[in-house]
Formats: C-alpha cells, structure tokens, sequence
C-alpha cells in the first residue's frame, strides 16, 4: 500500500512538472520548421495533455490483467502513442502550404453608358464563367453611382439573372469604379488567389479608380478587364457652351458652342434665351463631322440679372444620349452701365438723357445740389458727367470723391462745358481741373474781346457805414483784378442810379479808385432802374463776356426785374446777385441770378464781401466761352469713334477755350483753331474726359438731334466707363465630383500677397433648373486661408445647371472685396464623356496585373502562383490515434510472453 | 450542424471500419493459457465460483465494447469537423470600421505615468491605435460560436483587411497588420462599404473603433437605419497633450522673387500654456528660428517676417519646450516648397535701355549679358549658351532658338520677324486682357498708356495676352520650337516702365519658359489628389515617396495624378523632367484629436458592441478529442484494474 501510494505521489510530481513545463510555452501560436516543413502551433499549451502520459504509466503499474511483461509494456506504449497524437492535435497544428483556388470577382457595369447589347453580353460572360468556375469560387458586384453584391443562387437557371441597371435614374448617371473595386476586395473569401474581371466601358465619373486599383493590387489582387466589344453608341451631343467673360447690356457679343459627333450627318442647332429664340441668331442647320467642332452664334442682352441660354442639337444621326443635347448656362450680366449726370441747367438736360437711354445706358440726372459727397455714393455708378456746373457749387469734399472715384475705382468721368464749365465755373486751380485732361487757362485769341462788368452797388441809407465801406473795398479790388482789356462800371443806386464809374477800360484803374471812393449813402432802394441802367451800358459796349454783380441789403420792389434779366440773359449778358443782411429779398435775389445764368451769394457778414466780388470776378474773367458755329474735326482715332461719322457731323454753336495737356493725354475731337472739344486720358484705373461744349440746346441743338449722337456718346460712355470686375477678386470655381471647388488670390495694388483676409463662399442654383425640376439651392462655406494670399473654399453640389459662386471678402471686419464666378454642370458627366474608356481600365489592369479580355481558362489558372497557407494537422493525428488505439486493443486482446508470479489470471 | 472536414458518408464509413475492428478484436477469445496444476482439486472451488460470476462478465465485455465504440466514434465525428450551423437566429455579421487616421498613431503615457520629455520622446508608450487592437482582439476573442466578421480600415478611404469571416487567425493577423496612415478620416466610404457588405446579412452590426468624434453623411444614417443595420463603437485612447502645426505654406513674392511670404498655423491642445521652438529650414539649412508661446487649446498664426534668400524646399519644424509631451510626432513637421530658382542666363540685345536693364537687375539670379546688335552678329554662335535672349526693338537675322522676348518687333531688311508688321497704333491701350493667363496674374495692365505700337499680325497657335481696339499689344506663342513673348510697342515708350508691373512681367516671363510658375501650391495635404502636367509624349512616371518608395504613375494626356500619401516631399520622375509635391498632415481634426469621453455619430451616443451569444465556438472537434483522451485514461486504469474487459 505504501509502495502505492509512493508511486502515485511520483507519477502526480512528474505529471505536474511536465504539466508546467509545457504551460511555459507561448498561448498565442508557435511555429517552427521540421525538415522542409513549416509548421505551426495554434494553441501550444494544449501540449499540456501529455501530462496525461505518466499517469497512463502509473496505471499499467497497478495492473491486474495479468499480461507478460512485454506485453504490458507494448500496450502501454501504445495507449501513451494515443494519448501523445491526441494532446497534439488538440494543439492544432498545422503546416504551410501553396493554395492555387481561385476567387473570381466579376465587376459589371450598369450605369447609363452601357449599352444593353453590352450588358448582355457581361451577361453571358458571367454565364460562360458561372457553368466553367470548376472548384473556384464566384461572386458578383454590379456597379454604377454606387456598387452591390449579386447574389448568385446555387439553385437558380440563371447566374447572371441579378445583373440589373438601378431603377432610380440618379443611380444610374455615375460609375465609380473605386467603390466597386473595395467592395469586390471584401467580399474575397480567405485563402483564395483572388482575380477581379471588370466589364465595362471604362467611363468613369467618381471616385479615384487608379488608387484603388493600387491598393487593391497591394494586397495581391488581380485585375483584368473586358471591354464592351460593341464600341460606344452613335451619339452626338453638346459639349459646352462659352460666352464672354464680361457681357454688357445691348452690347451684340457671340456664343460659342461646342459640339462633338460620333458621325457625319445634320442637325439643327437652336439657341434659347430665357425661353426664347435668341433675337440675333435663334439658330441653324448645321452639317456635323465626326469629332469637335465649334459653332459660333451672336446675341445680344438687353436687361441685367440672370439671363439663361439653352442650347440644343437636334441630329439626325442616331443619338444614345438626350440628355447631352442640351447645354444650358446662366450667366449673370451686370446692371445697365449707370449714369450720374449732374446738368448746371436741369432743364435741358432732356436731350442728352434721351441719346444715353437709346443705348441701354441707366441715367440718374441731378441737379447740382445731387452731386455725392463721397466716393462710396459714387460706388453704383460707372460713368459721370459733370454738365455746366461752377466749381463754387462742388465743396472740396465732393472733388476729392470724384477723384478718388475715378482713381481708385474706374470711374469714367466727363466734365462737360457751358457758360459754368471749365474756366468759365471758376474751375481753375481745384482738383477737378488737375484731374481733367485739358488746361483751363486758356491763351486768349488776338481778336477776344474783353470782359465788360458791371458792379450795381446798393447805397441806399441801410447801407451806410460798414458795409458801404467794404462794398467799396470789393469794388476797388474788383477793379484791380480786371486787365485793362477788360471794362468795368459801377453803378450806385438807391432810388435811382447814377454812375459811380463810368463803363470804361480797367486800364484806368487810378480814375476808377478815384471814383469808387465818392460813393456815399441814402435814400431808398430800387433794383431795377439800376439792371436797366447797368443793361443800357453793357449792351452798347463790344465784349466776349458782360456780366452784372449785384449787390444790395435791402427789399425792393419786383416789377419788371425778371423780364429784363431774361432779356439781358438773351443777349449773353449774365448775372450775379450778392444779398447782404437778414432783410434781403431772397428769392427775388435768387430768381434773378438764376434767370441771370449766374451765381447768387447771401452773407450776414459786410467782410465776405470783397472775397465774394474777388470770386466773381474771377469766375467771369478767366472764362473763355467761344460762341460761334463750327465743326469738330477727329485728329486721333479712338475706338469709340468706329461707326461715327465725324466728318458730317453738325455743327456746335460754341465752347469753352481750354489747352491740350500734351502726351498721354489725347485729344480726339478739335475745334477749327486746333483747341480741344474732347479729349481724355487715364486717371489711376480710370479715365478723365473732357467736353468743352455743351451738352444742351444752348451749344449742342443741332449735335444732339443729329442721329449719329446717340452712338457717339453711347460708345463714348461705354468706353470709357467703370469696368467693373477690375473690382473683384480673381475666381477660380470648377467641379470636381459632387463639389465645387473655388479658390481666390489676393494680391493687393503694391503686388503684395494679403492675407488674414476672411469670407464666405456662396452657391447659388441651379440658376434656372429648367428640365431638372429643381429649386433653387444655396450652399455657403467659410473661404480657408491655404498660403499667402490664396484662400479655398468646397461646397457640395446637388443637381445640374448652371450655378452663381460669389464670395463677400472681409477684412478686419471691414469690406475688402468680392469675387464671382459661375461654374456649369448641365448633364452628367456619364453623358458627357464622347470617347472611350479603354486607356483607363488598360492603365488599371496593368497597375492590378491582369489582362485585357482575358480567356476564362487564364483567368481561374493558377499560373505559377499560390498563396501561403495553413493546412491542418490534426486530422491525421486523429486517425493517428484511432489507429493506434485498434493496435492498443490488439496488444491487449492477443496472449504472448511469459506471465509471471502473481499476475497470473485464473 | 455541418461537417466541413470527412463529409457524413465518409464518418460513417470510418466508424463502421474502425468499429468493426474494434468488434472483431473484442470477439476474439482470448487464448487460454495452459496452466500445470498439481492438484485439481484445489481449484474446483474456484471454477464453480467463476460460473457464478459468468454472467456479470458478459455484460463487463459488452460495457467494454460499447465504450471502445464511444471512443471510435467521438474521434470519427471529430474527422468530420462538425460546425454548428451560422443559420442560427443569434448569428451576428459584424463589419469593424477602425480609424487608422495620424491621430491614432498619438502616443499616450501610461496613466500614473511621469510626464515624457523631449529629450526621450515616448517611443515605448502604446499608440492608441495599439490599444485599438487590444480592443479588437478582445472583440474577436468575445464572437458567438456562429458570428463572422469584416475588418475595414478607415483613412482617406475604405479599405477591407479581411472578408466576412468567423477565422480567428485571419482575423488576428488582420489586427496585428493594422497601421495608422498620415492622413484623415472618411466615415463615409467605411459606412457605405459596410452597407453594401451586410446586405442581407441577419444581425449586421457596423462597430467603429477610433479615438475622435465621428462624423459622416446625414443619409447614411437613413440607409443605415432602413437595413437596422445597429451601429455600435469602441473609443480607445483619451485626452493627451499635443503640440503641432496646422498649416505651412510659402509663396514667393510677385515682384521681388528672392523673398518669400510664409503662412504658418500652429497650434495646442487644451490645457497649460505651451512654449515650443519653431525652426524652418530651407535645404536642412534653418534659416529662421523663433520661441512662441501658445495657449493651450489656442491656434496661432505668428507674425513671420518675408523670408530672404529662401531656395526651394522648406521645412517648418516644431518642437516643445516644455516638459508636458507631445503626443504625435507627424504634425510637428511640415513642408513647403518654392519655385525653384534656376540660375538662368539672358541676353539682351539693346541699344540701351535703362528700363530693361533696371527690371531684369531685380532678380540676382539672373545672369544678364547686354550687347548691341552689332555685337550680336558676331556672337550669335554663342546664344545656346543663354536661356532666353530679348531683342530690344531690333530684330536678328534668323530666328532664335532659345526662348525669346521681343520689344516692339519692328522687321528691317534683312531681319527675321515673329509677326508681319501692317502698320501702327497710335496710342493704344489694353481694352482685352487674357485674366486667366499665369503671365498675367499678377499685374493690372488696363490703365497703361502707350505712345505707339506696331499692328501685327499674328499666326495660328499665337495667344493675344492683352489687345486694344486696333490690334494685340502682348503676344506669346512658339517660333520654330521656342517660344516667345512679345510686346508689340516699346516699353519705354509707355508709362508701363514706371510701374511695378513691368518687372513682373519680364522675370515672369522669364521664369515662364522654363515652368509654369504659379501653377501649383507650395503644399498640400496628405490624401489629396495633386495633378502633375508632364510632357505630352510621356506615358509613365514614377513616383519617390518621402519613405523611398517607389511607385509607377500612369500618365493620362500629359497629366499625372499623384495621391500623396506621407507627409514630406513626394518626387514625380518622368522622362525629361522632375516634379515635386511637399504634402502636410494639415487637419486640425487630427493635431487636435481629444477623444471625448463618449462616442456619437450624428449626435447620438454609440454603445459598446453587442455580445455573442455564449456557448461553444463553432469547432466542435476539439471538445470531442478532450473527449477521447479523458476516455484513454480512465480506460486505462478501469482495464488494468478489470473493471472493463
């Protein structure tokens, strides 16, 4: 008994140890090479079970069943062989091994571009492959916007029977390849030489195929491809449609439209704006070739906004494709050029507005008081005329607005003349005349005659002191001023006039101090003796230019004041009123200046009155009107001018005498005597124009009823006026997929790249959506800085049209800029590619290995190549082990040796 | 139940044969051994007692028997390889969609751990994308006995690393190859390939292993709810600090092409402030160096001065200078590059013009010789030693054949002509300017006043740059095989030399012949598709990645389109050139990763996956062989022991 249990104590140690020793190996897989073979462990601890073996021992020790000696020991090798195979394979061994099996992928297009001859004929090649497959397996994947699994049942008549387009249309218009390729890549079972056959026409609109085919080749895929054998459908389609970048309103432009045609034949070509038939060219037969060509139409646009042209073949050679004969665009064509045109004399102005609106251009008229105040009130517009205004009705402020204007934005600007414009409005020496392309110091002909002015001076009994002093002051300065070819009288009055001075030469300057300085107060007050006393005086006097300053304090009775101003006004003798004091009659003041075709000044202060007369005085005598008939005459050619024939154009009656500034500025139009009557030049982004006649009936009757004026200033406006995209931003907006992809650059006036600049990207569309059934959709994305001075922007796109990107760019919270663009997607791009893919799906083939229209027999070949796998070794060791254990039973069931001593049985 | 080892017939078949052996063996009559007694006798006793006990041995030989079968039989059933059936209504179809985006390459410090320093950047700590697999081992340890699984990585797309499977060692060696990209992450392609793989499937589960917050299309969340497909997601690392660059990228001055204008975005994770050395070098030269100090969570744009002397390829270098860690490595590098700045050789044939010689004296790395005309007819054997030749309003006798800029071509007697001349423009200007013309980009030419130009006319394959009313002004094309620029009136005759425009355009054009300067941005980021114009012959590229990989690149029109992968410079050879693309990680959404402390998709909180349903795997053979060796052992002891027979 002790024995025993000594025994069963060793035999427990030695299983215990081996038990642990056998624990130290790895729980996660051993391998290791036995000869040429290279085997592996899955689950190494399962050795554990050999432990079982001393125990086996231990029992052969206690037995009874009185074998011999050998055989005891044979049956108990035997029984521990078994229990060895057994722990061995349940450690689940296994060794290395080649597999040739092949899985076989096939990848069939059924998007829109496939025909369905082709599709019956990927058909019948999975037909071919399914019935000649032998022990490799088969799965499909059929593809087009989005890729699926076929099913292919076991049972079924037909293996290809799955293969079916997508009902839904927008599934049908897209073939991405790339997802197709990664879904066929996990459908792969393990431990296959794994080949994939593509069956399409190598169309591809989604997706980067090229990167898959890599990836998928990185992982020992191999890609062949069959193309459809029946070659792309007939088809003729319009492949894009181009219109200018800029588009004016009324100005005739052409439409490019491109066409591609898979064989000769004739078609009509029509040509739709906004639903109608294009005015200037609706369409026509066109004879098509085989491959590109270009048609080009002319149209016109007569109103700003969005204008949507649809163009559309209609062949008669067979067409695959409807969709793709329509191209439809919708560019947005900026306002009607907008014009400010200030007139001196409003109520004339009606002629010239009237030649500007006949050619589609937007006036705004305003009077003098209209005029903006800065710049960014001059912001909508392109092109201002400055008509018979004096500088005294435009403060500083508004010069420097125009300047700006012109410099900085594009402006055009055009001062035109009149008795107010240039010299003649005081014009000299202000920002305005630095910015016009003439000089308004006129050189005086020989033959000019001289001012004649006449000073009617309010000495009635309210003028006394004071002011009579300083009215005097004005005069006598007046007087200085004056050249002596110029004449001067004063003209005192109360209730009646008397001469002061006599009208006579300003070369008598001495006399005429002399004789302002006796003039004395009283009595009352009456204008008009006194205008008519000036009146008498200056129309016996020979002058190029009389005027009349009037100066009083007080009321005076109204009574045939207006007539004989009106009657002075016709005989070109002008006026100014100067009203001094509360008590003036202001609107009779006012009235007549106006009626006067003068200036009227009312001041509460005696001491503006020598600047006011000085003023004046300047005003008049610099002025340089030239009234007299002639005809203009081109001495440099200008592009405006094409069309207008200048050479019979009428006559103006007069103009203002200015000088040519001499290179760059160019005179266009001159007069008899060589000074100009339009002339321009460049201002910073802009240009500068002057007009030294008039644009009314005064200088202009006959040039503004001639019919060749309208067009002259028309084209002379357009010309000329703001382009306004030098404003944007540069834009760069195309598709990519289902995206827009924008980017701008900023690069400032100093070529500086900006940055820190911040917006928003919209998109807008499709603008019309005709035929696609769509509102209109509005995306926004923030614009993202990517390097100095260029910033990027994506925005899904949905649908197809045409579609508005614009970009409101700010900086530091403040207005910086915008940028536009349009971006056109008018079908998709399943219609739009005319040649075929075969250069794609060869350059993937090649990348994944494979063949072009492979044999079946190639495809599923092995070909030399195998896969490493793991064969397991635990089912011969089972049958090991049944084999092991019959020997066992037989050792057991056979007698042979010798039996000793007490084992004997009875 | 299915055997995919012996099929039934061949079990059955290997049972019978076994079994009859076995039964044979146990109908055999043991041989009685001849035993000499002395004396009969003695052991009548014994054999009447052996009569008695005659029956309780049959049955002892038939429970020996039976049991010998047993044991047949369990190892023929094992031959068989016995599966329970995956029809079973518990069976689940798992798609795993793992993030193997540069976030997870994040390494994070053990917790209680001491803080990394930059002298020992945490090489040893465990990627989160090691913890991941950790997870997805665990995961595949936990399938039901009849679940299958798909594992897909998701990058910049989604790539299967295995089919639908229930292989456990596919499965392992699947996550054990599993390594983070360097680029970001697209929920989308993983989703949609797990739409189309689960088609059909009875319990599809989508499960997303990552470390961010998910985000991905809003109808996919419909597809996904119409198949109930259940969405489930296993979050692995946690909030670790990190310091990196956002963005880098350099632009060349438009006027003055030796400096450079750097954008560089960098940024922190939430928490301390943070000071790091930002270092760019230009060649592995560093020409600038600064200390920032950036809030932690912040994003910081330095004010960088306009780099000098700045060559070609640029990298922006980041490294903390503190001691609380960084987590990723990859964003702490960017790169940039610059046109190249070749050393090119001009001559300009000119009677002397100080304009020209002004504007091209702007670019040092331009080598100018000036001569006359009358010297150019005697060195005209020389001009294949320039790059480009301008004739300054003169004209050579032959055509040149090195790139060439022409001022107011004006043909005399004798002289080789671009254009025929049909007479002059008087005082033209552009009303027609190509804007879409790189030559043209950086310059506004619409208020240049012109004294005069030539009227020409142009050949077909000229492109008209800008145009008056009257005729072109800015003219390129090609004249027996070199091309050209040029401007049909004297520069100096404008006020065009007054601007800054006028050296734009010259040094443009001049760099134009050889590349398009503006073409490309000076970096881009990983995952996207660059496209590299090559010449029109070429069919092939290959691609050089920053690892030294070499990759073919199909060439399609003269375009071929590049995929950068890694964050460096990528080199595309071709035949008869190079072109190189600097690409950066450049996502802020993987610099900035935190993962939250809860997973969500659409704003809704994702679960941890479903549990398979407990019980055996599916191979039944190894019970039935542990099985068998329990039954050898207590065999052994009941036989020797008599307790069987």
């Amino acid at each position: 008994m002790r024995r025993h249990f000594l025994g069963l104590l060793l035999t427990l140690l030695v299983a215990t140890g081996l038990a642990l020793a056998l624990w130290q190996l790895p729980a996660d897989g051993l391998g290791f090479s036995l000869a040429e073979f290279a085997l592996r462990l899955a689950r190494p601890r399962a050795l554990m079970a050999i432990a079982l073996v001393p125990l086996v021992i231990y029992a052969a020790t206690l037995s009874l069943a009185g074998l011999s000696r050998l055989q005891l020991v044979l049956a108990t090798t035997l029984r521990a062989l078994g229990v060895v195979a057994l722990a061995l394979a349940l450690s689940a061994p296994s060794r290395e091994i080649d597999v040739t099996t092949v899985a076989l992928g096939v990848l069939v297009d059924v998007s829109d571009s496939i025909t369905d001859q082709a599709l019956d004929d990927a058909r019948r090649r999975v037909r071919e492959a399914y019935a000649g497959r032998g022990d490799a397996t088969l799965f499909l994947v059929a593809y087009a916007r989005h890729a699926r699994r076929v099913p292919i049942d076991r049972d079924a008549q037909d293996p290809a029977a799955g293969i079916e387009r997508p009902t839904d249309a927008h599934e049908r218009n897209a073939t991405d390849l790339e997802q197709a390729l990664t879904l066929a890549e996990a459908l792969f079972p393990p431990a296959h030489l794994r080949r994939l056959l593509i069956l399409s026409d190598g169309v591809q609109t989604r997706g980067d195929d090229m990167r898959a085919a890599r990836a998928a080749a990185a992982r020992d895929v191999e890609i062949s491809y069959a193309m459809d054998m029946h070659g792309r459908p007939a088809e003729h389609a319009i492949s894009g449609l181009e219109l200018p970048d800029a588009i004016d309103v009324g100005q005739p432009f052409n439409v490019r439209v491109q066409v591609f045609a898979t064989q000769a034949g004739s078609a009509h070509l029509s040509l739709t704006q906004d639903g109608h038939p294009n005015g200037l060219d609706p369409g026509r037969d066109v004879t098509l070739e085989a491959g590109r060509q270009e048609f080009t139409l002319r149209s016109v646009v007569h109103r700003a906004g969005p204008v949507t042209y649809v163009a559309e073949l209609r062949g008669d050679t067979p067409d695959h494709f409807p969709e793709n004969d329509r191209f439809e665009t919708t560019p947005t064509i900026p306002g009607r050029p907008a014009v400010l045109y200030v007139e001196g004399d409003r109520a004339h102005a009606g002629p010239f507005v009237r030649a500007l609106e006949a050619a589609e251009l937007e006036v705004d008229v305003r009077g003098p008081a209209g005029i903006p105040t800065s710049a960014r009130e001059l912001a909508p517009f392109d092109f201002f005329v400055l008509s018979n205004v004096s500088a005294g009705e435009l403060g500083a402020t508004q010069q420097l607005a125009i300047e700006r204007w012109v410099r900085d934005q594009g402006g055009g600007f055009l001062m035109a003349g009149g008795d107010r414009g240039f010299g003649l409005g005081g014009w000299q020496d202000t920002r305005l005349a630095r910015l016009a392309p003439v000089r308004m110091d006129s050189q005086r002909r020989r033959d000019e005659p001289s001012l004649a002015l006449a000073l009617v001076i309010d000495k009635s009994g309210s003028m006394n002191g004071q002011k009579l002093d300083l009215a005097k002051e004005a005069a006598k300065a007046t007087a200085r001023m004056l050249s002596a070819s110029d004449y001067l009288g004063v003209i005192g009055f109360d209730s009646q006039p008397e001469h002061v001075v006599r009208m006579q030469s300003a070369g008598n300057r001495v006399g005429i101090l002399r004789d302002i300085g006796r003039l004395a107060s009283r009595g009352g007050t009456a204008i008009f003796p006194a205008l008519d006393l000036a009146y008498r005086d200056l129309s016996s006097i020979r002058a190029r230019f009389k005027h009349v300053i009037l100066l009083t304090d007080g009321q005076s009775p109204e009574r045939g004041i207006s007539e004989l101003v009106q009657v002075m006004r016709a005989e070109g003798i002008t006026l100014s009123t100067v009203g001094l004091g509360a008590d003036v009659n202001r609107a009779l003041l006012t009235e007549i200046a106006n009626e006067g075709g003068g200036r009227s000044y009312f001041t509460a202060d005696p001491h503006s009155i020598p600047r006011i007369f000085m003023r004046e005085t300047t005003t008049v005598s610099r002025g340089a009107a030239v009234e007299e008939y002639f005809v203009p005459h081109a001495v440099e050619p200008a592009d405006f001018l094409r069309g207008v024939d200048i050479a019979h154009a009428p006559y103006l009656r007069g103009y203002v005498a200015t000088q040519a500034r001499g290179r760059p500025s160019q005179v266009i139009l001159a007069s008899d005597l060589g000074e100009p009557i339009l002339a321009r030049w460049r201002v910073g982004l802009g240009w500068s124009l002057a007009w030294t006649s008039d644009l009314t009936n005064r200088w202009a009757a006959d040039w503004l009823s001639w019919p060749g004026s309208s067009r002259f200033f028309a084209q002379l406006v357009r010309e000329h006026m703001r382009q306004r995209h030098d404003r944007s931003l540069p834009m760069e907006a195309h598709v990519e997929d289902d995206e827009v992809r924008v980017s701008i650059d900023a690069i400032d006036a100093a070529d500086e790249l900006v940055e820190d600049l911040e917006g928003e990207v919209t998109l807008d569309g499709p603008v019309a959506g005709q035929g696609q059934g769509q509102d209109e959709g509005h995306q926004t994305a923030p614009l993202e800085s990517v390097a100095p001075g260029r910033y990027e922007a994506r925005l899904p796109l949905a649908g197809y049209g045409s579609f508005r990107v614009s970009a409101a760019i700010t900086r530091d919270g403040q207005r910086y800029g915008q940028a536009l663009a349009r971006v056109d997607r008018p079908y998709p791009r399943e219609y739009a590619q005319q040649e075929g893919g075969a250069d794609a799906l060869a350059r993937i083939s090649a990348e994944g290995g494979g063949q072009a229209d492979p044999t079946l027999s190639w495809l599923l070949a092995p070909r030399g190549r195998a896969l490493r796998a793991d064969r397991p070794l635990w089912p011969p060791l089972l049958a090991l082990a049944l084999g092991l254990f019959l020997l066992d039973l037989l050792s057991r069931r056979l007698r042979f040796g010798r039996v000793e001593g007490r084992r004997m049985l009875p | 139940m299915q055997l995919l080892g012996l099929s039934l017939i061949e079990v059955l078949a290997v049972f019978a044969g076994v079994g009859a052996a076995i039964l044979g063996l146990y109908f055999l009559r043991v041989r009685r051994r001849e035993i000499l007694v002395p004396f009969a006798p003695l052991f009548e006793e014994l054999l009447m007692e052996h009569q008695r006990e005659r029956l309780f041995g049959r049955l002892r030989w038939l429970l020996s028997l039976l049991l010998a079968l047993l044991f047949c039989a369990a190892l023929a059933f094992a031959l068989g390889d016995p599966r329970r059936s995956t029809a079973g209504d518990a069976s689940r179809a798992l798609v795993v969609l793992v993030d193997v985006s540069a976030s997870m390459g994040s390494r994070e410090p053990d917790t209680g751990a001491s803080p990394s320093t930059n002298a020992s950047p945490n090489q040893a700590e465990p990627t989160r994308l090691d913890q991941a697999k950790r997870r997805l081992h665990r995961l595949v340890d936990e399938l039901g006995p009849s679940d299958r699984l798909l594992i897909a990585t998701v990058g910049e797309r989604a790539t299967p690393r295995t089919g639908l499977t229930d292989d456990v060692s596919v499965l392992g060696q699947a996550i054990d190859a599993l390594r983070p990209e360097q680029a970001g992450t697209r929920l989308d392609a993983g989703l949609e390939l797990g739409l189309d793989v689960l088609e059909g499937e009875a319990h599809p589960e989508i499960v997303l292993v990552g470390d961010g917050e998910w985000t991905a299309r809003p109808d996919l969340r419909e597809a996904l709810s119409r198949r109930q497909i259940r969405l489930s997601a296993l979050r692995v690392g946690r909030p670790a600090p990190n310091l990196g660059i956002l963005s880098f990228a350099a632009r060349r001055l438009p006027l003055d092409r030796s400096r450079a204008a750097i954008a560089i975005e960098i940024s922190a994770t939430s928490g301390p402030d943070r000071r790091a050395d930002l270092t760019i070098s230009d060649g592995g030269h560093p020409i600038y160096a600064q200390r920032l100090t950036l809030p932690g969570g912040a994003r910081l744009r330095p004010d960088l001065p306009q780099l000098s002397g700045a060559n070609h390829s640029l990298e922006a270098h980041l490294t903390p200078a503190d001691d609380l860690g960084d987590a990723l490595d990859l964003d702490d590098h960017a790169y940039a590059l610059l046109p190249a700045r070749r050393r090119s050789r001009v001559l300009a044939v000119s009677r002397g013009d100080l304009y020209l010689s002004a504007a091209l004296l702007l670019d040092e790395v331009l080598d100018v010789s000036e001569i006359t005309p009358e010297e150019y007819a005697t060195r005209v054997h020389e001009e294949p030693g320039f790059d480009v030749v301008i004739f300054d309003e003169w004209l050579p006798p032959s055509a040149p054949r090195i790139p060439a800029i022409y001022l107011r071509p004006q043909p005399q007697a004798g002289s080789y002509a671009p254009f025929e001349v049909t007479g002059e423009i008087v005082s033209p200007y552009f009303s027609r300017l190509d804007r879409h013309a790189s030559l043209l980009r950086f310059t506004a030419l619409d208020d240049v006043n012109i004294a005069r130009a030539l009227s020409v006319r142009t050949q077909p394959g000229d492109h008209v740059l800008g145009a008056s009313p009257d005729g072109p002004l800015l003219v390129e094309g090609v004249r027996e095989g070199a091309p050209f620029l040029a401007f049909t009136f004297a520069p100096r005759e404008s006020d065009l030399v007054l601007r800054v425009a006028w050296p734009i355009l010259l040094l443009d054009a001049i760099e134009g012949f050889g590349e398009a300067t503006h073409a490309r941005l000076s970096s881009t980021r990983t995952g996207t598709s660059e496209q590299v114009l090559v010449p029109a012959e070429v069919q092939q590229a290959t691609l050089l990645e920053p690892n030294g990989e070499r990759l073919a690149l199909p060439v399609q029109h003269g375009v071929a389109r590049v995929v950068a992968e890694q964050v460096g410079i990528h080199r595309v050879e071709f035949a008869g050139g190079t072109a190189e693309i600097a690409a950066n990680l450049d996502r802020a959404d993987e610099t900035l990763a935190e993962p939250p402390s809860t997973s969500t998709l659409w704003g809704e909180t994702l679960h941890a996956p479903s549990h398979g349903r407990p019980g055996l795997r599916r191979e039944l053979w190894p019970p039935l062989v542990l099985f068998a060796l329990v039954w050898l052992l207590i065999e052994s002891f009941a036989w020797h022991r008599r307790w069987t027979l």
